[in-house]
């Protein structure tokens, strides 16, 4: 904040994803105003419920699901370290500083889960995990997935803590089926050279009205009432045992989960977890994106719904962003952070012409470091099934404080700053660090923009590291 | 599946020559029609000529965006998610509302796919403020219902944010 009587500077963050929320979450608690533009929710609401941060172990041609490296199965630090070095491009390279400073990305990893936990907690929504342990989590069809950080609800089906696992049948259910999911998840095992876990299916004596619910959506939604919980939990009553997790779908509450979790526990007496599933089952990250809403309603933050047109720089300390809302509005603001996402979330275009940044015509580069803004998708595309595509790592370049760079390779506005998945250098669905990104670059672009608030505009000192 | 005879033989086993057949007797009917009819200078009239009989309409422009838009669908179900916990219950799931609405331009009504008014989606937007692709959802539910009779147009989704 200035001496000079001056407010303490407005910024706008486009999108209402992770990086989204993590900046504007930051810059809130360093005392700027902050306004959120958005016109819906990005990928952060679609995804399964786990939050990656250490990545697959790179130049391991396995599934990604299926870190195994000389038959041992990594620790979530084991596969940061081998991760970042060799993975040169990845965000992680500009945000934690080059190769050998891993206490450094563990410390600020740690940090960063830490207060997301706090923004997710007034709303119950649980985050567990850690860069010590790994967590094996069952999927819907049952396959197995390595998670280092969870939401809660599917953090309770870590089969590796478990000494049996229960999958609970619910027959009319569309999309679940407990007997393929415990045949699955058994030659899962088998096939990561696990112990076998016991595996049973268990038929609670469902009231009526939820028993012939065959849509998650609804099924979910009738589950928040009072009397639905009720009778949910005294239907599992007695099928607990020591050790034994009982495996739901995941349409355990849309918002008032965790109370049902707890009443389950409590009546059950065994560990209740949900499958992991993504969209249309995609309720964790419904649960994480309403979650993450509430937190910014919290903090004061104000909430633009509407999709931006353009953004451009107005002089060298602030921008204007014009509104794509039949009005053309204008947003002033004294630095913009940009989280749109890629291609989900509509930071990225790739329209038949040409793949493009649609606000401010940013240069783009694949993972193979090629420019690609201007060139048609398919020309970038790579033929064969299973090809990594280097279309896939496309966004932007960044220089240390997370300002975006121009044509001429110098930030393209000194307090114009790029988080999430619209940094390039990454394939999010390969690698697995998607929100681990969103998170830890929207926190960093946070720092940095308030820094600048603060500061000269343009100034080129490195940003302080996160403590 | 191994090469054309195999599919041949799938091909057969299923069904599929009886649907191409079918494809191929209404493929002849068309060419033949188009013999008889009177032909025209605009290409637009000369379509409907020989299609308005069959009940062929030129969509509307309200229509013709809508069903656009439909076609940025992701699939992912977050407006079944919000329909269901603002306690709505229309007869078509929204997201299946989008999905059809983005394969097909057709008047349900004619086909008896309309859901009946007490089974019909109230109109509430809160599917359209949660689609990421920023499709009027809650429009699209009103045409299943009375096609023509959206009701008037929000701003042109971008596709930002």
């Amino acid at each position: 904040m200035s001496g000079d009587g001056r407010d303490p500077g407005r910024v706008a963050v486009i999108g209402a994803g992770l990086a989204g929320a993590a900046a504007a979450l930051t810059l809130a608690e360093a005392g700027a105003q902050v306004v959120q533009v958005a016109g819906g929710p990005g990928a952060t609401a679609l995804v399964a419920g786990t939050l990656d941060v250490a990545g697959a172990s790179p130049g391991i041609p396995t599934l990604p699901w299926r870190d195994r490296l000389r038959g041992n199965v990594l620790l979530p630090r084991e596969r940061l370290a081998l991760h970042r070095r060799g993975a040169p491009t990845h965000p992680y390279a500009q945000l934690f500083g080059g190769g050998e400073e891993i206490d450094r990305a563990e410390r600020e990893i740690e940090a960063a889960m830490l207060r997301l936990a706090g923004w997710l907690a007034p709303e119950g929504l649980a985050l567990a995990g850690s860069l010590a342990a790994n967590r094996l989590l069952p999927s819907v069809p049952g396959t197995l997935r390595i998670a280092d950080y969870a939401l809660g609800p599917v953090a309770g089906g870590d089969v590796l803590t478990a000494s049996e696992l229960a999958v609970v049948d619910l027959p009319a259910l569309e999309g679940w089926d407990a007997r393929a999911l415990a045949r699955t998840l058994a030659h899962e095992l088998d096939a990561l050279g696990l112990r076998k876990l016991p595996l049973s299916i268990v038929h609670p004596a469902l009231p009526e009205r939820l028993r012939g619910e065959a849509g998650p959506a609804r099924l979910a939604a009738q589950l928040d009432r009072p009397e639905a919980r009720a009778a949910l939990a005294e239907a599992v009553a007695g099928l607990g045992a020591e050790g034994r997790v009982l495996l739901f779908p995941p349409v355990l509450g849309l918002d008032a989960h965790a109370p049902l979790i707890a009443a389950l526990e409590a009546a059950s007496g065994a560990r209740v977890g949900e499958a992991l599933a993504f969209p249309p089952y995609a309720v964790n990250g419904y649960r994480l994106q309403r979650a993450l809403d509430a937190a910014l309603r919290r903090a004061g933050i104000e909430r633009v719904s509407a999709r931006v047109r353009s953004v451009a720089g107005a002089d060298s300390d602030r921008l204007a962003l014009t509104l794509a809302d039949g009005q053309g509005r204008r947003i002033e603001a004294d630095a913009v952070v940009l989280a749109t996402g890629r291609f989900v979330g509509g930071g990225l275009e790739a329209c038949t012409e040409a793949v493009r940044e649609p606000l401010l015509a940013l240069p783009l580069y694949d993972g193979d470091g090629r420019r690609v803004d201007g060139i048609p998708a398919w020309r970038s595309a790579r033929k064969g099934y299973g090809n990594e595509q280097p279309l896939f790592s496309a966004g932007v370049r960044t220089d240390r404080r997370l300002r975006p760079l121009g044509s001429h390779g110098r930030p393209h506005h000194a307090r114009l700053f790029a988080a999430g998945d619209l940094l390039g250098g990454f394939d999010p669905s390969r690698e697995r660090t998607g929100l681990g990104v969103a998170l830890l670059s929207g926190i960093h672009a946070g720092r940095a923009a308030a820094e600048a608030l603060r500061g000269p505009a343009g100034a080129s000192a490195e940003p302080g590291g996160m403590p | 599946m191994r090469g054309y005879r195999g599919f041949m033989r799938e091909f057969a086993r299923t069904g599929s020559l009886r649907a191409l057949s079918l494809q191929l007797r209404t493929g002849a009917a068309h060419v033949v029609r188009q013999w008889f009819r009177r032909k025209r200078s605009d290409p637009v009239a000369q379509f409907m000529a020989y299609y308005g009989p069959d009940g062929v309409a030129r969509p509307e422009a309200e229509t013709r965006s809508l069903a656009l838009s439909a076609q940025d669908c992701l699939v992912c179900g977050l407006c079944n998610l919000e329909c269901a916990r603002v306690g709505g219950a229309p007869a078509i799931d929204p997201r299946d509302a989008v999905v059809a609405a983005s394969r097909l331009e057709v008047d349900w009504r004619r086909l008896g796919l309309a859901p009946e008014p007490a089974g019909a989606c109230t109109g509430c937007d809160a599917c359209s403020r949660v689609c990421p692709a920023g499709i009027p959802i809650h429009r699209l539910q009103a045409q299943l219902l009375a096609p023509g009779a959206a009701p008037a147009s929000d701003a042109t989704p971008g596709r930002i944010g």
